[in-house]
C-alpha cells in the first residue's frame, strides 16, 4: 500500500481516537454537570447547558475532521499536479 | 428475546434473505432490461447498459426473510421488525421515485427523513449508549435525531457508490459489523435485522461486483442505508454504526461542503474523476470538482475500477474494526 493511501487510514484512526477522547471528556465533565440553581428550573437549565455543550463538542469534532480531511486531500492533489508538471 | 434464542431466527433470516435474493435478482434484472430501465456503466470502455433499480428487491426479500423469522422469533420482536421494515419500505419508495422521476436535491434528503417516522411511532429507546459516558438521556433531542439519522445514513450510502460493487460490498461489511456488535452487546432484535440485511447485501454484491451484472439504483442504496440507520437506532448501537460508516460519512460530508449546497450529480460542471484509455481512473486536479473519497484515493494512486472498489472495502473494513472496538468499550 502506498504511503499516500496510508494517510487516509491515519485520518480515520485519528478521528476515531479524538472521538473517544471527547467522549471521555464529556463523561467526566459534561454529563455530571449540575448548575447551583435549585428546583425544576435548575434541573432544566442544567440539562440545556449539558445538551449545548455536548452538541458544541460534536460540532467541533466534525469541524476538525473536515479540516484534517481537506488539508490532506489538497496535499495529495498538489503532489499530483507536481507529478503532472514533471 | 434471549441472545441464545435469537441466533436461530437470525440464521433463518440470513438464509431466507440470501436465497430469495439469489432467486429474485436475475428475473428482476431481465424485467428491468426489457422495460428499458438500464444505466450506462461509465467506467468501462465499451459503456455497456446494465439493468438499473435492482435494489427494488431489497424490501421484497426482507419481507420474505422477516416473515420466515417471525415464526421462530418471540412476539416481542414483532414491533421492532415492523418498524425496521416500514423504515426500509418508506425509503425504498423514495428511491423508486428518485430513480423514475428524479427528485430534487432538497426533496431527497427530506423525504428519506420520513423513513424515521415508523421508529418514532412504534417505539425507540431515547438512551443511546456511549463509551465512557454510558446510557445518556436524550428524551427531547433523540426524537428529532431519528429522522435525521435515517436521512444521513441513506444518503451517505447513496453517495458512496462510485464503482461496481462498492456500495453493496461496503454495506455487507457494515451489516456484518452490526451483527457482530449485536452479538457482543446482546442486542437480540438487532442481530436478527442485521443478519437479514447481511444475507441480502452479500448476494447483491455477488451480482453487483466488478464487472457488474446489475445496478442497485437509488432505491437500493437509499434503502440499504436506511436499514443501517434503523438497525443502529433499534439496537442502540448508534455510535458503532457511525464509526463503521466513517468512510461513507466522510465522503458525503466533504462532497456537500466542497460544493456548498445540496445538488444533483448532473449539475456538476467538473467531474471528480476521469477514465483514461488505459482503463485506469484518475483524480481530477480541478479546484472546482467536488472533494470525494474516490478522488482522494485516486489522488494517492490512479487505479482500475476493481482496485478502487477493493480500496473502499479495505477502508470500510478498517473503520468496522474500530467500530467493533467501540462496541467493546461500550460493553466495558
Amino acid at each position: 500500500m502506498s504511503k499516500a493511501l496510508l494517510g487516509i487510514y491515519g485520518i480515520l484512526l485519528l478521528v476515531w481516537a479524538t472521538m473517544l477522547i471527547l467522549l471521555l471528556v464529556a463523561g467526566r465533565f459534561i454529563v455530571p454537570l449540575e448548575l447551583p440553581v435549585p428546583g425544576t428550573f435548575g434541573t432544566v437549565l442544567s440539562s440545556i447547558i449539558r445538551t449545548i455543550l455536548g452538541i458544541a463538542l460534536a460540532l467541533a469534532w466534525l469541524y476538525g475532521w473536515k479540516k484534517l480531511y481537506e488539508a490532506y486531500f489538497w496535499r495529495l492533489i498538489e503532489a499530483l499536479e507536481r507529478q503532472k508538471e514533471r | 428475546m434471549e441472545l441464545s434464542s435469537s441466533i436461530g431466527p437470525s440464521l433463518v433470516a440470513f438464509f431466507l434473505s440470501s436465497i430469495s435474493t439469489f432467486v429474485l435478482i436475475p428475473p428482476t434484472a431481465s424485467f428491468l432490461r426489457r422495460k428499458g430501465i438500464v444505466g450506462i456503466d461509465v467506467h468501462k470502455a465499451s459503456k455497456p447498459e446494465i439493468p438499473e433499480m435492482v435494489g427494488i428487491t431489497f424490501p421484497i426479500c426482507l419481507a420474505l426473510s422477516l416473515l420466515g423469522a417471525l415464526f421462530l422469533a418471540p412476539q416481542e420482536a414483532f414491533r421492532c421488525m415492523l418498524s425496521f421494515y416500514l423504515t426500509v419500505l418508506i425509503v425504498a419508495l423514495v428511491g423508486i421515485l428518485d430513480d423514475l422521476k428524479g427528485l430534487g436535491p432538497k426533496a431527497k434528503p427530506l423525504l428519506t427523513a420520513l423513513g424515521g417516522l415508523p421508529i418514532l411511532f412504534l417505539g425507540y429507546n431515547p438512551r443511546p449508549i456511549l463509551p465512557f459516558v454510558g446510557a445518556t438521556r436524550l428524551h427531547y433531542v433523540y426524537p428529532l435525531a431519528i429522522p435525521l439519522a435515517i436521512a444521513v445514513t441513506s444518503n451517505a450510502m447513496n453517495m458512496a457508490d462510485p464503482v461496481n460493487g462498492c456500495m453493496s460490498g461496503s454495506s455487507s461489511i457494515i451489516f456484518l459489523t452490526l451483527a457482530l456488535a449485536s452479538l457482543a452487546l446482546g442486542r437480540e432484535d438487532a442481530l436478527l435485522l442485521a443478519c437479514a440485511s447481511l444475507g441480502y447485501a452479500l448476494v447483491l454484491f455477488y451480482y453487483n461486483r466488478y464487472p457488474a451484472r446489475v445496478f442497485t439504483g437509488d432505491v437500493g442504496s437509499l434503502s440499504i442505508g436506511a436499514a443501517i440507520g434503523a438497525i443502529a437506532i433499534l439496537g442502540r448501537m448508534e455510535i458503532v454504526a457511525i464509526v463503521a460508516m466513517m468512510p461513507q460519512i466522510m465522503n458525503a460530508f466533504t462532497i456537500l461542503t466542497s460544493v456548498g449546497r445540496l445538488f444533483e450529480r448532473k449539475e456538476l460542471s467538473e467531474r471528480p474523476t476521469r477514465l483514461s484509455s488505459d482503463n485506469r481512473i484518475y483524480a481530477s486536479t480541478s479546484r472546482r470538482a467536488p472533494i470525494t473519497l474516490t478522488r482522494m484515493i485516486l489522488a494517492a494512486k490512479p487505479m482500475e475500477e476493481r482496485e478502487l472498489a477493493l480500496e473502499f472495502f479495505k477502508l470500510t473494513a478498517f473503520s468496522s474494526i474500530l467500530a467493533l472496538l467501540t462496541a467493546l468499550l461500550m460493553e466495558a
